[in-house]
Formats: C-alpha cells, sequence, structure tokens
C-alpha cells in the first residue's frame, strides 16, 4: 500500500537517485556495511573490497559461526555465504576478493578509483594511508574521490586509536552511563546500537560529500568519528550538564515528563507492553480502558506530578490489568483510545508484524546458498526515485570477473596474473 | 564542506525532534534554515533536560531546543487563521527543501510544491493503514523495532534506553532521504515528494532480528548477548569489554594468565559458549583496578575496553577537549561537528 501519489516513472527513475554514482567499501561488520548498504538501496553501485585473509567479521569464519546465524540453523558448506548477519547488511553490493598485501592487488584499486566517486573505510586510523589507497594517494589519481574514514574516535586525541566496537563505544561516548534499573550499575543496549548511529551517519556525510563536490568540482576526506557522531544523540542532556544542569540518573524506564511510563508484564513468557502517559487526557484514557472504578479520581494519581511521584503504586495497578492480556491487544485497545503504546517486540513478532508489512518495510529476497528469505528495509522513501532492496547480498568474490574484466576492462591475462600471484581470490583463507 | 548547501533555503515546519535534526544537519552545512513554529512555541522548545524557559527567544530554551535549532530563524505563524495560513504558505512556496508533519497538513499541499523542491513529510508512523492515527513516542517505537526486547536483565522488565534516539535516527534518515533527491535534482531539475517514518527509522537500527528470525525461527532475547560482552566494576567505576580478538591481550590485561590454557576458553568458538563464565573471572579481577588503568591497559594491547562514561567525565575528557565537541560560547553551550572534512597538512 503506497501512501503517495501513483506516478509512472523512467527506467533512469527506478533506478535511484544515487544511479551513476560508484563506491569502492572496504568496510566490515556493521556500521561501514549499512552506510555502503544505504547508498546502494538509494541505487549507487557499491563494490565491496574483501579481504581473503581477514573476512568481514560478519560472515564469520570459513569453520561458521554461531549456529543462530544460519538457514535452518545450519552453517552449510560455505558458512560465510550463508551468514544472517552479513547478509542483511550487504544486499545490492558486488564482492571483489583482494589480498591488498599481494603484488597488483592495490593497481586494481588504482584503477577502480579513476572512475569511482566514494572510497570508504572503517579500519582503524592510519590503515589506509599505509595500504597506499588514502585520500591524497587516491585523489591525485581522481581529484573528484570522496574519501570517508569512520574511525571509532576522531584523530588527534589521547583516543584516536582506540580499539572501538559498538558497546564500548556506547559506553564511551556517554549514552550508557545514562541507562540503567536505577541500582547503580549501568545497562547498554542489547544491541551495538552504535553501530546504526555510525551507518546513518556516514551514509549522511557522503551524501553531504556528493553534494558539495557539485559546488567544487572536487572530492574531500572526510572523518565519521562514530563516537562524536553519537555524542549528537544525547546532546541535550551533555549541554544540560555543562550549563550546571543536576545529571540525569537512570531509572529503568521512568522518565522527566511521563507517567506511568513503563513495561508492563502480558500473558506469556517475557511478554510485555509499553504504555506511555504524558497528560491527563492519556491519563483519562488509559483509566476508561483499565475501568476500574475510582482510578481516575484517585487522589494518588490526579496530576501528572503526583501520578510521577507514586509510579510505584501506578505499577502495581497497571500490571494487573496487563498480565493475562495479549500484549498487542492491549497496544492496539489503548491505541484506539489515545493512549501511545506498544508491545515489546521480538524478533519473532517483527517477522510477523503486518503493519511492517503492509508498509512493503520488509523485501523478499532469493540467495543461491542462503535460500529465499526476508529481510527489513530502510526508511529512505522517494515518490519519483524510489530506492529499493533489490538483491541478494554476493557471496565471497562473486564479482571479481565482473568488475575486473568488465568494469575495469582488464584483459583475462592480467586477470590470470592476479589470481597467480594471490591479489584476487575466489574463497577465503582457511 | 561547511558550505555544501550554501544558497539553499529550507523550511521547517514540523515540531518534532526528527524534522529539526534533518533541519540541523542541513543548517549546518550552509543552508538558510527557517522554523515555523505555533503561536507559543514548538513542542520541543519544552521537552528533554530542564534549563532555560519554554517560551521567549531560543537561548532561553530547553537544551534539547537550542542543541537542534541554534541559528535558524524562527517564524511564528497562527495557522488557525487563514492569514496564518495564507502566511505559512507564502514561506514554503519559494523553499528549496520543505519539512513538515501531520501539524502542517491543513495548510501544506505538497503537490504543487514537489515540481521544484524536495518536500519531505516526517512522522511518526505512517498515516494511512493500520497504523493511521498512532500515537508514538521515544519508548514506543524502541519497544516496536525489538531493540526494547534484547535491553536489560532477563529477570526485569525491558528497557527503552535513553533520550529520543528514535527520533534522531529518523531526523538523519530524512536527511539522507532530502539531501539524496537533492542529488537527483541537479541532474534532472525536479523536485519530489519523500518521506520517513520514526517506525521505519527505528526497525531499520535493530540488529538483524527480521533476517534471524526469517533463517531458522530463533530470536535473541536479554537472556544472552550474541556476543563476549561484560560490564565489569572496578574500583571507582564500570567499564564494558567486547571480547572478540586478543584474547591473549585481555588475559594480559586482567593479569589472568590461567585462562589462557582453560579448555573452558581455550578457542573462539567455547569461549563464546562459555563467556558468561569468563566474565565472573574477570569481574573479580577488574575490582584490582581503577576504570581508567583498565582501560590503559586493554588499549595498550589492542583490546576493545571503555570506562562508561558520565556526562561529568565528558566535560573533563581530553578527547573532549582536543577534538572541540563541547564549545562555550557566551554563557551557553553546543556541540562540535557531526562529521567533518580533513583538511590536508
Amino acid at each position: 500500500m503506497s501512501e503517495l501519489a501513483s506516478g509512472s516513472p523512467t527506467p533512469q527513475d527506478i533506478a535511484g537517485p544515487l544511479a551513476g554514482v560508484q563506491v569502492v567499501d572496504f568496510t566490515s561488520a556493521w556500521a561501514g556495511p549499512m552506510t555502503t548498504r544505504s547508498l546502494a538501496f538509494l541505487g549507487a553501485t557499491v563494490i565491496k573490497i574483501e579481504s581473503p585473509v581477514t573476512m568481514d567479521s560478519w560472515r564469520g569464519s570459513v569453520h561458521g559461526a554461531a549456529p543462530e546465524r544460519f538457514p535452518d540453523l545450519v552453517p552449510g558448506e560455505r558458512p560465510y555465504n550463508r551468514n544472517s548477519y552479513f547478509n542483511t547488511q550487504n544486499h545490492d553490493k558486488l564482492s571483489v576478493a583482494l589480498n591488498l598485501k599481494k603484488p597488483g592487488a592495490t593497481d586494481v584499486v588504482y584503477a577502480l578509483a579513476e572512475t569511482s566517486d566514494v572510497v570508504i573505510a572503517n579500519f582503524s586510523p592510519g590503515v589506509l594511508d599505509r595500504l597506499g589507497l588514502g585520500h591524497d594517494r587516491l585523489s591525485a589519481i581522481n581529484p573528484r574521490i570522496i574519501t570517508v574514514e569512520m574511525p571509532a574516535f576522531g584523530s588527534g586525541g589521547p583516543m584516536t586509536h582506540h580499539v572501538g566496537m559498538g558497546m564500548t563505544m556506547e559506553a564511551a561516548c556517554g549514552m550508557t552511563g545514562l541507562m540503567g534499573y536505577g541500582d547503580g550499575k549501568p545497562v547498554p543496549t542489547g544491541t551495538a546500537y552504535m553501530d546504526p548511529i555510525g551507518g546513518l551517519h556516514g551514509a549522511a556525510a557522503v551524501l553531504t560529500a556528493l553534494v558539495d563536490r557539485e559546488r567544487t568540482g572536487v572530492g574531500q576526506r572526510i572523518e565519521v568519528a562514530q563516537t562524536e557522531a553519537a555524542m549528537h544523540w544525547i546532546g541535550d542532556e551533555l549541554i544540560a550538564a555543562a550549563e550546571g544542569g543536576e545529571p540525569w540518573e537512570p531509572r529503568g524506564n521512568r522518565v522527566r515528563d511521563a507517567a506511568p511510563h513503563d513495561a508492563y508484564p502480558c500473558a506469556g513468557t517475557d511478554e510485555w507492553v509499553a504504555i506511555a502517559v504524558f497528560d491527563d487526557d492519556q491519563w483519562r484514557g488509559l483509566c476508561a480502558e483499565i475501568g476500574r472504578d475510582g482510578l481516575v479520581d484517585d487522589p494518588r494519581f490526579a496530576t501528572s506530578d503526583v501520578r510521577w511521584q507514586n509510579q510505584d503504586d501506578l505499577a502495581d495497578v497497571i500490571g494487573a490489568w496487563t498480565s493475562g492480556q495479549d500484549k498487542s491487544a492491549v497496544a492496539q485497545r489503548l491505541q484506539r483510545a489515545g493512549v501511545p503504546a506498544a508491545p515489546v517486540q521480538n524478533g519473532a513478532d517483527i517477522w510477523g508484524c503486518p503493519g511492517l508489512r503492509e508498509i512493503g518495510f520488509l523485501a523478499t529476497l532469493d540467495h543461491p546458498e542462503a535460500g529465499t528469505h526476508d529481510y527489513p528495509g530502510l526508511a529512505y522513501r522517494l515518490e519519483r526515485t524510489p530506492g529499493a532492496v533489490r538483491r541478494a547480498a554476493p557471496r565471497f568474490g562473486e564479482h571479481n570477473d565482473h568488475v575486473l574484466r568488465e568494469v575495469l576492462g582488464f584483459g583475462a591475462e592480467r586477470v590470470a596474473e592476479l589470481r597467480a600471484s594471490g591479489a584476487v581470490a575466489d574463497r577465503p583463507a582457511s | 564542506m561547511k558550505d555544501a548547501f550554501s544558497g539553499l533555503s529550507v523550511v521547517d515546519a514540523t515540531g518534532s525532534i526528527a524534522g529539526n535534526y534533518c533541519a540541523k544537519l542541513l543548517g549546518s552545512h550552509g543552508a538558510d534554515v527557517t522554523m515555523v513554529e505555533p503561536v507559543g512555541g514548538s513542542p520541543v522548545r519544552r521537552w528533554g533536560p530542564p534549563g532555560g524557559r519554554a517560551d521567549g527567544p531560543e537561548d532561553a530554551a530547553s537544551p534539547l531546543f537550542r542543541h537542534l535549532n541554534a541559528g535558524k530563524r524562527s517564524v511564528p505563524v497562527d495557522v488557525a487563521t487563514d492569514t496564518g495560513r495564507r502566511a505559512a504558505r507564502g514561506i514554503v512556496e519559494a523553499a528549496d527543501v520543505v519539512l513538515y508533519d501531520q501539524r502542517a497538513e491543513d495548510w501544506l499541499d505538497p503537490g504543487p510544491l514537489a515540481e521544484r523542491a524536495v518536500v519531505c513529510r516526517i512522522t511518526d508512523f505512517p498515516t494511512a493503514g493500520r497504523w493511521a492515527g498512532w500515537s508514538g513516542s521515544e519508548m514506543i517505537h524502541q519497544a516496536l523495532s525489538g531493540v526494547m526486547y534484547v535491553t536489560g536483565s532477563p529477570d526485569r522488565q525491558p528497557l527503552y534506553g535513553v533520550g529520543h534516539r528514535a527520533y534522531f535516527a529518523a531526523g538523519v534518515s530524512a536527511y539522507i532521504t532530502v539531501t539524496s533527491a537533492l542529488l537527483e535534482r541537479g541532474r534532472s531539475g525536479r523536485g519530489q515528494r519523500t518521506r520517513t517514518t520514526v517506525l521505519e527509522s527505528s526497525a531499520a537500527m535493530a540488529q538483524n532480528f527480521v533476517t534471524q528470525y526469517a533463517y531458522n525461527r530463533t530470536f535473541t532475547t536479554r537472556r544472552r548477548y550474541p556476543g563476549m560482552l561484560s560490564i565489569l566494576k572496578c574500583r571507582d567505576a564500570w567499564v564494558i569489554l567486547f571480547a572478540l580478538r586478543h584474547f591473549d591481550g585481555l588475559c594480559e590485561t586482567f593479569d589472568v594468565p590461567e585462562l589462557l590454557t582453560d579448555p573452558r576458553f581455550v578457542d573462539p568458538v567455547v569461549r563464546g559458549a562459555n563467556w558468561h563464565l569468563a566474565s565472573d573471572i574477570l569481574a573479580a579481577a577488574a575490582a584490582r583496578f581503577t576504570a581508567d588503568e583498565l582501560v590503559d591497559r586493554g588499549q595498550r594491547r589492542k583490546v576493545s575496553i571503555e570506562k562508561v562514561h558520565s556526562m561529568a567525565d565528558l566535560l573533563r575528557s581530553e578527547q573532549v577537549r582536543v577534538r572541540g565537541m563541547v564549545v562555550h560560547d557566551n554563557g551557553r553551550t553546543s556541540l562540535g561537528p557531526v562529521f567533518r572534512s580533513v583538511v590536508a597538512s
């Protein structure tokens, strides 16, 4: 179901707004691949350079990974082509397996640089330069090239060379310290949330540089320090603290400006509904649904201030009502009554969510080794030049010949030499 | 890069964090941004941590409002009146980019605007179908996205997180949508209608939930994080450790060499399966160090470990100072760039 006006897009329109943009992608894991996945979704050609020695960690190893990453829990003969983590973040990309330490490999990158618009990496600081692939070197080949690096921490400081992962970056940027049950122990987000934060800002940086290039005619080198970008997402807390405000102490799901505001138990094991009441109208709506005599007039809950103070009592009342009920049914009832509420969805719920399917958020893709499955989309909706999830993630080195022979125009002999030297690999090392 | 959008006019007719953050990103790279605010001010003026006044000029508004809207021009418009609606339409009709939400739908007609402008509707939910009429908030979106379900302790209620991260995700998603449409407009000469919802933006932040279930009908819970993660209490503060590589370095960091030959942790596969046991051993070891000591020991050995920073820690941080990430100007504070161009030395 489309909310937008219908029309007849041209073939150029269908290709997406970034049709014609070519990206050389050295990224791995989540943040960088989410950036390049966003660009591919919007129509860019993304050529993913994969090392046969140290594969993208989200492919796992040649021996496999945790079984829950694989179709039917089976790693298979080539588990690195069947890993759900990799296959989620790398759809619509081309895979070229290059060992950058072998003769001829960097020449492949230099050849790609001649016709590419963007080179992107999430290596540790300095690695691209040491490989001879830094911005200075590549812009000498192509002055229009844009290089985007996504370190955990910005250059020039004492933490510049820190090894950063999603969870540790979240702690470092101040986010984790604002989360917890109020017993003194911090609670990090249950996913590596910093990674998609970095992924989004990486895409934003690439697009900004592409716009800037229209103005200047030349590319540039961009640094997206992931912890710095993420600090903006809690920027209000940091500004308040800097201006002498009282620091926020985590209190579970409780917040400054709403009560009740929490997750309440529902029927089943580990099933919850989130309910948030911000004003008296919503409070009255909640009371009407709970239907308990005297609740709406109970002086302990009559105003937002006293509701905030008496949240423990409120939790007992609401929890008694929600337990035994289906979380989605409760949420729907409350939403109809004007009360913000939602089932706390798990992976099964999201996959089966009719609302997400209805709006086309999920895409079904055929992968030659992983099979046919559903994948999540992205939130970029353009009417006339839409983006899309079109093709399954590439198998390791799947596009070696396509890129070398057809994109770069290398002859058969040169390609054979690259394979003989080990520069190009068709399978990962053991 | 700070002039990438020089000459571009943007109207922010949203009353949302998402719309404001999208417009902030455009403004920080040179766009001229005008906010259309209702009489009485945007609701964002009253959100977030306390500080400043709800009404009045920008510098008296909440830290959240100032963080998102510093540098924008504000035009209060009473859209309840015909005069006000005409004024609002006059503001948007010359803009290159128009950001709006459902509050603007009774006076803003995106169709004609989109002939030459990029028009982006930013809402919590799709406004048609089964989501029509839904009320959103940060916790609601985190609950729907799947991230809340996996955050917190297995024996307690799940946690939504902090702040307004789903709305910031939508703001950046809108920025990506708008800038890609602007690039296309540069080639075609045509604008278009676009949209971003907080619902989809926060669902896109989730870690492979859909795919894992699609592949094998399992899903992650709060019982166990799918990785070698430890939250450890040092003498003075907490640290977070993520042990992907360099296990030998990790054992040196914590001064627990016996783990290297412990059969429970001898290779990555069994180590991952038994990580909860390793965590217990590391927790005892961590108590002997301060957080800064442990982070220093670990990072020297390429171990990913960081202190859980408080706001006060960040304000004292040499990394933050060197990078100019907290800027003080006339008693008011702002943050440094979200990303930056690196000038060749």
